[in-house]
Formats: structure tokens, sequence, C-alpha cells
């Protein structure tokens, strides 16, 4: 199953966004998904065309957007109302307005919903912010996104993922009024247009087809051979000891990749 | 009304520092105007009963807003806009001055801000 991100990266804005992206595709490549990614001066109308022509179950699209149209590296214009047809997918824009008149056309010409937003997605960070999700700042902005983006990998509807977003964007903000600190305000009020202007479009009930099985990392595969080994020697070299303690590993890896949904 | 307010400062104590509207030209923080309503102050009361119901509008909300994001925004906070670019706090303010698009959405971002919180 695959999943396409789009990720122009040439000013301040579009480089944090685009960062926060990749961290997605690369949480896609782990919950079973192939990530397909234009990056940087790869973000060309030919690829994003590309990237919809290989008909993903998700495609997150980022960069400056306004109205009607999505812009790509360089400030190109890549997709605008009318320009094209999209596959059976889901998609999140991930930009400025596109959710006005964008978002209802790409429903209109196939896709199954859109999340966008349909005044700016305005964003705050500090001013030698590198990374998104480790800026103290940023990361309230972007971890919602993530998540709801993770809810739809893991088979989650279009609803769920956008009453996710916009309520973690106002729990974020209920909470970080609470430390006293000027600065709390102007980020809860970021927060709070990010949650109000966001829009659903299409169906909310859409999701992904079938929801691929996980990818075991490296060090989790030997967890349960480790776990059989204490079992067989804590047994006192009884093979069901190897057997169950085998299976707790299992159990283990398991339960450190939940696969629920809600 | 103090009550009120002073509740909303405990539960919330970062809205202290929220513009919330101007007195006698001043403009005046939530934290501001409980002091003035304790003090008997009649401009602050009218202001009071205003909240909430009747928010600021037009070229006060303008003002407002301006003293909000230069109050609350840290000089080493950038505030980014998926739609044009990247500002400083004097950046914001020039935008709302300007009434640029970015500027107007300022605006609107206190406005709901406001309107969310202090009722």
């Amino acid at each position: 199953m695959k999943a396409s991100f789009f990720c122009p990266d040439f000013d301040m804005a579009t480089h944090l966004a685009s960062k926060a992206v990749l961290h997605i595709a690369d949480r896609s490549y782990w919950l079973g998904y192939e990530p397909h990614v234009a990056y940087g001066e790869l973000a060309t109308r030919d690829n994003i065309e590309g990237l919809l022509a290989i008909e993903p179950e998700l495609a997150v699209l980022t960069g400056h957007g306004d109205y009607d149209r999505l812009y790509g590296q360089g400030g190109i214009e890549v997709l605008w109302t009318c320009s094209n047809e999209y596959p059976r997918t889901i998609i999140y824009l991930l930009t400025c307005r596109a959710g006005r008149y964008l978002a209802p056309d790409m429903v209109l010409k196939g896709a199954k919903a859109v999340i966008g937003y349909e005044e700016a997605f305005m964003f705050a960070s500090l001013e030698d912010a590198t990374d998104p999700l480790r800026d103290p700042i940023a990361r309230y902005f972007f971890e919602p996104v993530a998540e709801a983006v993770e809810k739809i990998l893991r088979g989650g509807t279009a609803g769920e993922a956008y009453r996710h977003n916009r309520s973690r964007y106002e729990e974020l903000a209920d909470g970080i009024l609470t430390t006293g600190r000027p600065w709390a305000n102007a980020v809860a009020a970021l927060l709070i247009h990010d949650s109000e202007v966001m829009v659903l479009e299409g169906n909310p009930n859409a999701r992904v087809e079938a929801v691929p099985h996980p990818r075991v990392r490296a060090e989790e595969a030997l967890i349960p051979i480790g776990s059989a080994l204490l079992g067989y020697a804590v047994s006192g070299g009884n093979p069901l000891g190897f057997i169950l303690g085998f299976l707790t590993g299992i159990w283990l890896v398991r339960a450190r990749s939940p696969q629920g949904t809600s | 009304m103090v009550v009120k307010i002073r509740e909303l400062l405990r539960e919330r104590p970062s809205l202290a520092y929220v513009p919330i509207a101007e007195i006698r030209g001043r403009v005046v923080t939530l934290e501001d105007l409980a002091r003035l309503l304790e003090l008997r102050d009649p401009e602050a009361e009218r202001v009071a009963r205003r909240l909430g119901i009747d928010p600021p509008k037009g070229e006060e909300a303008r003002r407002l807003a301006i003293e909000f994001w230069r109050r609350t925004l840290p000089p080493n906070v950038k505030i980014h806009v998926l739609g044009c670019k990247s500002l400083t706090v004097e950046e914001a303010i020039k935008e709302i001055e300007r009434g640029t698009e970015v500027g107007e959405e300022l605006v609107r971002a206190y406005e709901r801000f406001v309107r969310r919180y202090i009722k």
C-alpha cells in the first residue's frame, strides 16, 4: 500500500512544514506503507502528478497555498482548481486557504476526502528552529497533524482524523494557558485559529482500503528470541519454557506497537 | 464581574496579559481590568459588562490585536504562514497596520481567541 508525500523546501515556513511531513512519511513506512516522497527540488508539477498517479491510499501535500491552488518548490504552481483528476484517496492539504476551493474541487474530481484549511495555516517556532517536532513551540502545531494522519494510516476515518486534529489543537491551547506565560497566548491564538479554519471535504467515513501489517524493527525482532532463550534457561532446559518465552516475546512486541484506531 | 474575571485568571493565568479593551484611550489587559473593577472604576464596569456580549470590533479590534501580538509574541519567535512568509513580531504588526490579507487573518485570530476564552 502506497502513501504519497509532497514537500517543497525553499524558505523557513516550507522547511519546517516539510520536515514535519517527512517525519510522517517515515512513520508510514514503519506502519507498513510504501512512502513515495517528492522533497525540495523534486517538489515539482510533474512529480506531484506522479505521486497522485500511483493511486496512494493517502497523500499529504504541503507547501505555500492559496484558495484555489498549491505551490511547489520555488513558489511554482503545481495544482490548481480544474487542473487534475484525482485518485480515490484521502488527501491532507497542509497549506494555507486551499481548503476553500481546491479541496472541494479535489473531491469533485475523485478524492474520497480532503482535510485542509480555508484560511491561513499559521504556526510559530523559535527563530532558529530546524526540526518542528523538536522545537518547543512548533511541535504544538505539527504533533496533532502527525497523530491525525496516523489515525488514517491505521484505518481510522477521515472524520475521526479531522476531529482528532481539531480537538488536540484545542486541548493544547487550553493547557498552555495554564502556564502563566505571556507567550502562551500567542501560541494558543494560532492553535485556535488553525482549529477553527480546518475543514473536511468529501466523505467523513472514508478510510484506507486495507491496513498493512506494521514493519518490525530489527531490535524488536530480537525480543522474542531473547525471551525464548530466557524461558529455556529459567525452566531448566525445558522446551516448553522456550516456547512460552517466545510467545511472551511476541506479545511484548505487539504491546509496544498498538494497532488501535480509536 | 470581578469575581468571574479572577476565576478565569486562576484557571488560565496566561490570560492576564491579554489586551481586552481601551479605557480612557489606554489599552488594558484582563489583569488591568480586574484591578480597575476592584477600584470600582465606572468606565471599567461599563467595559466589563460588554465582555463576551459585545466584543471589540473594527478599528478598536485592530489596535487591540496589534497590542496582543506585540505583548505576547517574544522577539525570538516567528509566525510562519503557509501562504506567504515567516514573520517577526514587528513584521506581523506591519501586516496588520497595512491591512494585508495576512494582517486581517492575524486580527481574526485575536478575535477568535478572545471569543473562545473571555466571555
